[in-house]
């Protein structure tokens, strides 16, 4: 059964139908959540926050064809909006022993990824959340902006400092100086 | 070149390795929880059976005598007829689309509502009220309407195209179907049409008067009518390459007059803002000074031509959300200082816009920049921090009073009044 479908059946309040949509994406909005509020439990919890969201209010959607990123949007607010409202440091994500990487040098693959980590922590929700978007999601820049109710050229300068800093912090481009988080501090 | 675009197409493979696992253990949970809600019936959704315009004013009317309401139409149609041959023999004056005006009032939004605010006496008045969440409202080139967005603050993603005039009357949706709330959009010069990008990145006709909108152009990114007469709109491509391109007002005769080349990309800065000069000869826009890591302004001609760096500036700069002076002689915009690695925030700048050192203006805004504009006659900057125009679009966004700063001495003093939109000042005849 196409997604089309499967959103029509799933407005008319057939859970199953909901269900899988929610198998097809959970796994990458799951891997979002952590990405931007850098805890495990808290990134269930706005997973959870927004695809409760997602089902409430699915009979208003008006559009089925903009399900997916309305499904994205809900639980990227929401994981922003459970920042907002903790106002506190987080406790931070660890990584997964479950995805190791394959690649032939893992001790060189695992110092990427514990560099990633580290570089993605030290930036701003705000911009953790434009990376989720866009390089893991893959929503293009104006989706993202829609998505975060921003403009465009806002949206397209967060990625700008995001990249800046991974860059230097993940150490494909030495620098002598490295660069410090940018946009301010952690909600 | 640097090894940065290399690093960018890399990152969303790393950021999986690093993130993306198989389904998460709390699913069943989660979808034992979702089963326990219960779903809004659809005719809760107040926009799904009856017009956005009506739904926001339902009220109980109190019958009148058939005889007294005829009396009174007819009142009123005398009234009517009365002002509209004084107007046709009095034809108001309406400013050029384009280049200074006299200043009018700012529109904002502020708590859900539309508000015009004389900047001078500071007295305002509602354009909108009601329960619905209206958002980014965006005067039209001759000051006499505004357009806005609004939601039923339930639904965060829906909403609706409206366009109402200054005096709050004549309010209607003129969207079809939802758009949303990060979708960016301008008016035509003539105040006829509205263009508005849609995040499927069509760029969509949306008319004035009533008719069905229109498709002009797909996966294209919209940025401004040239002036003087607004019959071309720059375009950027979305997909096949950082290139900006000159088409008619209806997407037809799409001409690229300028690309970024492959090497020297990087993503979140190219083209973050573009804007033509009041005159339409020039334009200003964003892109990376090769072998640097900044994001600078340039200008180049309306062709495509003399593309040139507009700062002199040597420190670590990004420079963002610029405007022209009303005039055209200066350019005002955000940047962000990287010289020592910490991404400070600096005030407002200006620059002539033949280019030069840049000259602050005002306080330093919040990490996150300011939301300006100039004002018609080109004296002043209303400023408000970034923050305010943050999700969620709700009756409980962060509002801040704005700064009035006088470009001339830089003197900046806070309004009375505070918004969560960007301000949209209204333009009349000089």
């Amino acid at each position: 059964m196409d997604q089309r479908a499967l959103v029509e059946r799933a407005r008319q309040g057939d859970h199953e139908a909901f269900a899988a949509l929610v198998d097809a994406s959970l796994a990458r909005l799951d891997a979002a959540a952590r990405l931007i509020v850098r805890d495990p439990e808290l990134a269930r919890d706005a997973v959870q926050d927004g695809l409760i969201r997602a089902w409430r209010d699915l009979p208003g959607l008006r559009d089925p064809e903009r399900f997916d990123a309305w499904l994205r949007r809900l639980v990227v607010n929401s994981c922003l909006d459970l920042l907002r409202r903790r106002r506190r440091r987080v406790r931070e994500v660890e990584l997964s022993p479950l995805h190791i990487p394959s690649a032939p040098d893992q001790s060189s693959a695992l110092a990427d990824r514990e560099e990633i980590d580290q570089a993605l922590r030290r930036l701003d929700p705000n911009h953790r959340a434009v990376v989720a978007l866009h390089y893991l999601l893959g929503m293009p820049l104006h989706e993202v902006a829609a998505s975060l109710r921003i403009p465009i050229g806002t949206a397209k300068s967060r990625l700008h400092y995001a990249i800046s800093a991974l860059r230097v912090n993940v150490d494909v481009e030495p620098s002598p100086t490295p660069l410090q988080v940018p946009g301010g501090t952690v909600a | 070149m640097t090894s940065q675009p290399r690093f960018e197409r890399n990152l969303p493979a790393l950021l999986e390795d690093v993130y993306l696992g198989s389904t998460p253990s709390y699913r069943h949970d989660l979808l034992a929880a979702t089963g326990r809600t219960r779903q809004r019936p659809a005719w809760s959704f107040p926009e799904r059976w009856l017009p956005v315009d009506i739904t926001n004013r339902l009220a109980f009317a109190p019958r009148l005598p058939t005889r007294a309401l005829a009396i009174a139409l007819l009142i009123l149609a005398l009234v009517v007829a009365g002002a509209i041959a004084y107007i046709g023999s009095h034809p108001a004056r309406l400013p050029a689309p384009f280049g200074p005006a006299r200043n009018g009032v700012l529109v904002y939004a502020v708590d859900g509502d539309i508000y015009s605010v004389d900047p001078v006496s500071g007295s305002s008045h509602a354009i909108t009220s009601g329960a619905a969440i209206d958002r980014k409202p965006t005067v039209s080139s001759d000051g006499t309407r505004v357009a806005f967005l609004r939601g039923d603050g339930i639904t965060g993603d829906a909403f609706d195209l409206m366009i109402a005039n200054l005096d709050g009357t004549d309010i209607r949706a003129i969207s079809t179907a939802t758009i949303s709330d990060g979708d960016p959009f301008a008016w035509s010069p003539d105040g006829t049409f509205i263009l508005l990008n849609n995040v499927q990145g069509d760029l969509v006709r949306y008319n004035a008067n009533g008719d069905a909108p229109v498709v002009v152009l797909r996966q294209t990114y919209m940025h401004g009518f040239q002036p003087p007469t607004g019959q071309k709109v720059l375009y950027e491509t979305i997909t096949g390459g950082r290139t900006l391109g000159l088409m008619n007002a209806d997407g037809t005769a799409a001409t690229p007059i300028y690309t970024i080349p492959p090497a020297e990309t990087k993503d979140g800065c190219d083209y973050g803002t573009v804007a033509w000069s009041p005159d339409g000869t020039r334009i200003a826009f964003n892109r990376r000074p090769i072998g640097t890591d900044q994001c600078r302004i340039f200008v180049m001609n309306a062709d495509g031509t003399r593309a040139h760096q507009l700062t002199t500036d040597t420190h670590q700069l990004t420079e963002t959300d610029f405007r022209w002076s009303p005039d055209g002689t200066m350019i005002a915009f955000d940047r962000w200082d990287n010289t020592v690695g910490a991404w400070q925030i600096q005030p407002i700048g200006v620059v002539q816009s033949t280019g030069g050192a840049t000259r602050s203006l005002g306080p330093t805004p919040v990490s996150d920049g300011a939301v300006f504009e100039w004002s018609p006659d080109g004296a002043s900057i209303v400023s408000a921090p970034g923050t305010v125009i943050q999700w969620p679009p709700s009756t409980a966004m962060p509002s801040a009073r704005p700064m009035i700063i006088d470009v001339a001495t830089g003197a900046a003093h806070e309004a009375t009044w505070s918004v969560n939109s960007w301000p949209s000042w209204q333009r009349l005849a000089p």
